[in-house]
């Protein structure tokens, strides 16, 4: 009897190793794909990339809650719908949880966290040296653009102090959160300088690597890493390096403004593309980059009044000159069916769908312009005028061609507000000029969005 | 592993298992005989017959008969409570008993010899009812009938609609995305409560139903039903956290012919409805509503807002029926017919069973049908060898009232019929319907013209075979196999709907398990007593769905000729020209992804026992899993039990004390009841085009160290028989933690995801569970009351709850560090101020006058979810030919949660409005309950959560009273019956609560187990429980 013990016990033993080296409890997901499987190509690398394009034109960032919160922020538009979290930002009152900021925040670095997974993936695949360098390029490009936004929105401006490694700037983040493991870490959060420092490496490394390439402008190109530096050192108040990377530009001629600003980001207008230098591009109503920006200005059904309304102090600034065509062309009375009264609603971006400007020509020429009056580039200033004047035209019949630095560098400031009106720029020109918004000095904290909590 | 492929393999294995049993044959004695009681000479069930010197033991069946296998030479002792124990050496081959009478029997100790037999637990718990106990009258589902009768499982009833869903909850909640449900043996073979849960769809929360076996089994053929709990669960391993409820059907003794005929009918009628307010009233309130509008806000800008809604003039608003809960609710009625038979010999048995059960539910089209049935068959070709063959086939069809979020009663509570016509064409809910798309919320309508309908198909299978290789060596080997096949069929019709359309849900699921288990007997001198025991299971289970949508269609789907007989398979080449057609038809089909899982475990004991008096057990179970991360695929659990019985010793000498036992045990178990491919990411391939060019997307981020919950447990407990017999009872005490929790953690944003499923939270159950069986009179009149108590504190623990997220966005439920789970996040509710009506909450000691600039730290953390408390006392009294039982349950210290309070009674819109809105604020200086009244849409910036919507839901109700009569005498053998039983009984007469506005039972039923845990106690618009009245014959011939 003993050795029918034995032998039950050892084909027991036997059953529970070979189950346990069995392929019984290997499992595979049903239908979809790991991230290894599903991006193994040059190919794939690059579809991988285009939904970081989709990430920058969500309707958190560039796609609406970007230019809407700056704006909003800059005092040239105001919130009359119900949602607390776009009062709480009307009101300079957002906290760390408030969902507007956080949802541009969190998209924001879902751009970068692509770009830096095909970074660190790029290596793995085997492909051209030129299409390597051509990914690698745009993910940088990406990931400079992101942390550029993010640390203009929520740190205290340059200049704050004159150390700017002192100040808090936002999380750098470098290498991709592809696992629960590192998506959970923190990372912790470096200085306005370091961050600064990071945005311009990346876009002077993405100018490198994307020299040559031949690339539309719905993708990052060497002429957007150029302008985008520009702007970078301009905010910085860097006129020289500033001046430099706007100059390439605006001598290589590559680019022509739009003769006019009616229509002028309407998807039917394809000579606007000319003056696009990046855009997030729309291709139809289905494919809208821009939805949350039509939806935020245009009259909605319930409330009959839009979201978000031009203030007293824009209308009154863009008013000013009546024969001004942006104020005839970007504003619209409207009548109150109720109570009859009048409102000026914003129709600027009234289409049926349309690509994001992030960075465009004309921004160009009034960085070089601006730049060139405060280092006194008096040479060069005669030849950009060229440029200007062409702006001032479309935009007014009559126009003072009088010159002078001081004249100059308040007219190119004021024309700059008053052509990218509603378009994020505002807040950071009233920090980068350190002016102010009503009762908020430039480097006031209610002019910073708050980080969220769990960083 | 495709469907087909399981449909080979089991017959094989069927095959394979008898063959090898039949080849290890061996010599044995056996004695046969049967067992009498020495007062009357009845034959006596359930005497105990054991080898001596072993744990081995046989039972007598209800005719006394018992069969055992033992060696030459050895000795039987024969036992059963209230009789003298006997022994006999060397026993002939035929060898009847007759055992002496010491006292009157005590029916209730029963179920502690059938614990030790079964060795689930050994003390006179109240952790196994019997068939007796099971057919209560009265109950349509297995689930209700068990509510009260089971120290430590709680049952809650979530309506007393046809087919309605239980939620049962062991030990208090344990996990927020998990299941809560225990794990079900159904004659060994694991079966799933709430099967579809994680694989969900629209339908499952309709209707409060739950698509399982239990919802409709066969409640008269289960024969015992055992719960294990804490320590004496930890076998189960990774599936025993939740604690397990044992089910075996129809058993294997009778050695006679015998036919038994249950049938029992009866009426339900709905216990609550809601008081709505009438037409008039509701026309004045928007009048008011509109009123307070323009002092307050200004006129409101929407013109829709300028009448009644839909612009009903008021004439005749005045002139419409507003009682529409009379048209929806109704009388309901069921009836119950259930007929078995049994046959044995000494080398086979067979029986079956077959139910047939009709119920209409409270609510208009509710109904469920259910055939049932069970054949046995056991077979002992040789002596050493014994087989048992079970299969178990149900099939039930049920016609859905929708309720609840689904609409139907939910819909009628929500948007309701205070001044519009039902029918009438150009009704409001015509203009509803054109506004909102193809949507209605006509409740009248909605139950006439939308069907919802469920059909289940569930097949089990059982092959045991004990073989025994020498006296005390056994091997059981067990085989199992579960098909369950549910169709839905959902359909609207062209006064619903435009385009009428209808959908038809198709889901099975297969299961397959083996179990091989040896377990190995040494007694050495009759004083040490050991007991090894290996197991090893393989358990594989999956599902496959597929729907089918289509407009156009005058009839439901399955009614459609075109589609009869069409399978709707993608590997079938067919279905090329299938799929043809249907585009052209305006079909469309969707085939969602298999699922599958396996476990795949091991596990040994070892107990040791000293003279009947040390008892110790030890043992480890490992548990993988295809659902764990692949860091993590084993999971370990070990239990150490270990008991004193005190009476036991010899110099034992208190006389009124007869039986006095300490047990206690310290065990780990699991929960993995989460989404078989939670451990994977998800990245597609299809995402948003950029600039015309495909995008690749991630979606979801992989989790290589996704792992199960762990349950530790420790509990110790007391037994008592004292005072002659008259009282048996137990204490317990436990204290459980669970750790892992599977719990949604906010990752920083920065990483671009925002949250993450991940193993990190703790909670803490402690309770104490209680129960009492004392027969208060013997003799002419006999008295039994059984008493069931258990208290259960619960604590969820995250100290990190900065990571925790609030899970949903509706209900103020959440899990919050230091309090039970779920809490409420709410504000702290002041009073309605008298000057303008609004609602006044204290915020850090300050009254908060401004509810459009509430502070988020002026929230705080209130109530419970889950009951503190529940029990039950239940008395039995026969008199002659009579016996009356009544059951009072209690349930007591949760808060319900009075959403419908909250979102409905705090604006007038097209809802139906309460009465509580009477006691309204109307014009300043006025104190009140509600607020103003407001016509504007969004009152949530105003009114928030807070604790005016807390309730109290403890309630105490007499749940079932019976009274039954055995008929005596020579009229049933002149029938040629041997027992005739009438009974009648009524179920849910009363109820105390201080719950005012429903009844205090209910279950809200959502669709994913993450709103289940949390919601337990959130009211929003339930179907009624039912009072029902059953009248019902039990014959056996």
């Amino acid at each position: 009897m003993t050795t029918h013990k034995k032998y039950f016990i050892i084909i027991l033993l036997l059953l529970f190793y070979s189950c346990e080296e069995s392929q019984l409890l290997n499992s595979e997901s049903s239908g979809t794909l790991t991230p290894e499987q599903a991006i193994n190509s040059s190919e794939s690398l690059c579809n991988y990339l285009g939904s970081a394009y989709n990430s920058l034109r969500d309707s958190s960032c560039f796609g609406g809650n970007l230019w809407l919160v700056s704006d909003l922020l800059a005092g040239d538009i105001k919130y009359t719908g119900q949602l607390q979290s776009w009062r709480e930002i009307a009101h300079y009152s957002a906290g760390s949880d408030n969902s507007i900021s956080n949802g541009i925040w969190k998209t924001m670095y879902q751009a970068i966290d692509k770009s830096n997974y095909v970074l660190q993936r790029l290596v793995d695949i085997s492909m051209p040296a030129d299409s390597m360098e051509l990914l690698r390029g745009q993910a940088l490009f990406i990931r400079g653009l992101g942390h550029f936004e993010l640390v203009r929105l929520f740190s205290h401006p340059w200049d704050t102090t004159l150390n700017m490694s002192d100040v808090r700037g936002i999380p750098i983040r470098l290498t991709s959160s592809f696992s629960m493991e590192s998506a959970s870490k923190k990372t912790s959060i470096s200085s306005v300088q370091e961050t600064y420092n990071q945005v311009i490496k990346d876009f002077s490394e993405a100018i490198t690597l994307l020299d040559g390439k031949i690339q539309g402008s719905m993708y990052a190109n060497v002429n957007a890493a150029r302008a985008m530096l520009s702007k970078v050192y301009f905010q910085q108040n860097n006129y020289d390096s500033a001046f430099f990377y706007a100059d390439l530009i605006v001598q290589n001629r590559k680019y022509t403004l739009y003769d006019s600003v009616q229509n002028m980001y309407s998807p039917n207008n394809p000579d606007i593309n000319d003056e696009f230098i990046f855009q997030l591009k729309s291709t139809s109503v289905m494919d809208n980059s821009s939805g949350a920006l039509q939806q935020a200005y245009s009259i909605s059904h319930d409330s009959l009044l839009p979201d978000f309304l031009p203030t007293d102090q824009i209308i009154a600034l863009m008013s000013d000159s009546t024969d001004d065509n942006r104020w005839k062309h970007h504003f619209n009375l409207f009548i109150n069916p109720v109570n009859n009264d009048s409102i000026f609603c914003i129709t600027k971006f009234a289409y049926p769908y349309m690509s994001i400007p992030v960075i465009t020509f004309s921004e160009m020429v009034f960085i070089r312009l601006e730049s060139a009056v405060m280092i006194n580039k008096t040479g060069v200033i005669r030849e950009d005028l060229e440029d200007f004047y062409k702006i001032m035209e479309r935009a007014y019949k009559h126009y003072s061609q009088q010159t002078g630095n001081d004249y100059l560098r308040n007219l190119v400031r004021l024309e700059k507000r008053k052509e990218f009106t509603f378009q994020g720029l505002r807040l950071h020109e009233i920090k980068r000029n350190h002016t102010g918004v009503d009762h908020y000095s430039w480097n006031d904290r209610h002019l910073i969005l708050k980080i969220p909590k769990n960083e | 592993m495709k469907i087909n492929t399981f449909f080979i393999i089991y017959p094989l294995v069927i095959i394979i298992h008898v063959t090898t049993g039949a080849l290890l044959f061996s010599q044995k004695k056996t004695v046969t005989g049967i067992v009498t009681e020495s007062e009357y000479g009845n034959r006596l069930k359930g005497a105990v017959v054991k080898l001596k010197g072993t744990n081995k033991t046989k039972i007598s069946d209800e005719h006394g008969f018992y069969q055992i296998i033992i060696p030459e030479d050895a000795t039987l002792i024969f036992s059963h409570p209230g009789y003298e124990s006997t022994e006999i050496n060397n026993p002939g081959e035929e060898q009847n008993i007759t055992l002496i009478k010491i006292e009157e029997q005590d029916a209730d100790l029963i179920d502690k010899f059938y614990a030790d037999i079964y060795q689930v637990s050994e003390n006179t718990f109240k952790n196994v009812i019997t068939e007796e106990e099971i057919d209560l009258p009265g109950y349509f589902d297995f689930a209700q009938g068990l509510q009260g009768k089971l120290t430590g499982l709680n049952i809650r009833q979530s309506s007393g609609l046809a087919g309605a869903f239980s939620k049962l909850t062991i030990r208090g909640p344990k996990t927020i995305h998990l299941s809560s449900s225990p794990l079900v043996v159904f004659n060994g073979m694991p079966v799933m409560l709430n099967l579809y849960r994680d694989n969900t769809s629209s339908f499952d929360a309709a209707g409060g139903y739950n698509p399982n076996m239990l919802s409709f089994v066969d409640v008269a053929s289960i024969e015992k039903i055992t719960l294990l709990q804490g320590s004496s669960a930890a076998i189960f391993g990774v599936r025993g956290a939740n604690g397990v409820l044992l089910i075996n059907t129809m058993d294997t003794k009778t050695r006679e012919s015998r036919f038994n005929v249950h049938f029992s009918t009866g009426i339900s009628e709905p216990l609550n409805s809601f008081k709505f307010i009438d037409n008039q009233a509701y026309i004045n309130f928007v009048d008011e509503a509109r009123k307070n509008d323009q002092i307050f806000n200004g006129p409101h800008e929407n013109p829709a807002y300028q009448g009644l809604y839909g612009e009903v003039d008021k004439k005749s608003a005045l002139n419409n029926n507003t009682d529409w809960q009379n048209k929806v609710l109704r009388k309901g009625s069921f009836s119950d017919l259930h007929v078995s038979y049994h046959y044995g010999t000494d080398t086979f048995q067979i029986g079956g069973n077959m139910r047939l059960y009709e119920h209409h539910g409270p609510v208009n089209n509710n109904e469920q049908n259910a055939v049932s049935s069970n054949v046995f068959f056991g077979y002992k070709p040789i002596q050493k060898l014994e087989t048992r063959f079970n299969l178990n086939f149900n099939r039930e069809r049920n016609k859905h009232a929708l309720v609840s979020e689904a609409g139907g009663l939910g819909i009628a509570q929500s948007v309701a019929l205070p001044v519009y016509a039902e029918d009438a064409p150009d009704s409001y809910f015509e203009l509803f319907t054109k506004y909102h798309g193809n949507v209605s919320f006509n409740p009248v309508r909605q139950l006439k013209h939308h069907s919802l309908e469920s059909k289940n198909n569930s097949t089990l299978l059982n092959l045991q075979s004990i073989y025994e290789i020498t006296s005390d060596l056994n091997v059981y080997l067990n085989t199992g196999f579960h098909y369950l096949d549910n169709e839905q069929q959902d359909y609207k019709d062209s006064l619903l709907l435009d385009l009428p359309s209808g959908s038809q849900l198709d889901r099975q699921n297969l299961t397959w398990q083996i179990t091989l288990n040896p377990r190995y007997n040494i007694v050495i001198d009759d004083v040490h007593s050991f007991h090894y025991g290996l197991f090893t299971e393989f358990f594989t289970t999956k599902f496959q769905q597929e729907q089918l949508f289509a407009s156009g269609i005058d009839r439901p789907l399955d009614a459609d000729p075109l589609l009869q007989g069409k399978e709707f398979t993608n590997n079938s080449k067919p279905e090329l020209i299938l799929e043809k057609l249907l585009h052209e038809q305006g079909f469309f089909h969707t085939t969602y992804p298999d699922y599958s899982w396996s476990l795949l475990s091991f596990a040994g004991t070892a107990s040791y026992n000293y003279k009947n008096t040390y008892s110790a057990s030890i043992g480890l179970r490992a548990d993988g899993s295809t659902k764990f991360g692949k860091n993590n695929k084993f999971a370990y659990f070990p239990h150490v039990r270990g008991s004193w019985t005190i009476s036991n010793l010899k110099s034992w000498e208190i006389e009124y004390i007869d039986y006095l036992k300490i047990s206690s045990g310290f065990s780990m178990s699991g929960n993995s009841s989460m989404h078989t491919e939670q451990q994977f990411g998800i990245v597609s391939t299809e995402g948003r085009p950029y600039n015309e060019n495909n995008t690749i997307e991630t979606k979801k981020l992989p989790n290589p160290d996704l792992k199960w919950e762990t349950t530790w447990s420790f509990d110790i407990g007391l037994d008592f028989i004292i005072l002659e017999k008259k009282i048996a009872g137990k204490i317990e005490c436990y204290h459980e933690q669970t750790r892992d929790i599977i719990q949604h953690i906010l990752a920083p944003l920065s990483s671009g995801w925002e949250s993450l499923y991940l193993n990190n939270g703790k909670m803490c159950n402690t309770g104490f569970l209680f129960n009492l069986q004392t027969k208060n009179l013997q003799g002419i009149v006999n008295w039994i009351t059984s008493v069931n108590f258990t208290l259960n504190r619960n604590r969820f623990q995250n100290q990190d709850e900065y990571y925790q997220q609030q899970e949903l966005e509706y209900s103020p439920a959440i899990p919050k560090n230091n309090r039970p789970y779920p809490a409420y996040r709410i504000m702290d509710f002041s009073h309605i101020s008298q000057k303008n009506g609004l609602p006044v909450y204290q915020i850090n000691g300050k009254e908060n006058t401004n509810p459009e600039n509430m502070p988020l730290s002026g929230f705080m953390y209130k109530g419970q979810g889950y009951p503190f408390a529940f029990g039950s006392v239940h008395n039995h009294i026969s008199y002659y030919g009579f016996d009356l039982g009544f059951m009072f349950y209690f349930s007591l210290g949760n808060t319900i949660y009075d959403y419908a309070g909250y979102y409905q009674q705090t604006h007038v819109n097209a809802w139906n409005l309460r009465k509580d809105i009477y006691d309204r604020w109307q014009k300043p200086g006025n104190y009140a309950n509600v607020p103003r009244l407001t016509l504007k849409n969004n009152p949530y910036n105003q009114y928030k959560h807070s604790d005016h919507f807390m309730h109290d839901g403890s309630y105490i109700r007499l749940r079932n009273l019976t009274l039954g009569y055995n008929i005596p005498g020579n009229i049933p053998e002149r029938l040629r019956l041997k027992k005739i039983h009438l009974f009648f009984s009524i179920q849910n007469l009363f109820t105390l609560s201080k719950f005012d506005i429903y009844d205090p039972e209910f279950y809200h039923v959502f669709d994913n187990y993450t709103e289940m845990n949390l919601n337990p106690s959130f009211f929003y618009l339930e179907p009624p429980q039912v009072r029902t009245f059953k009248f019902g014959l039990n014959m056996t011939f």
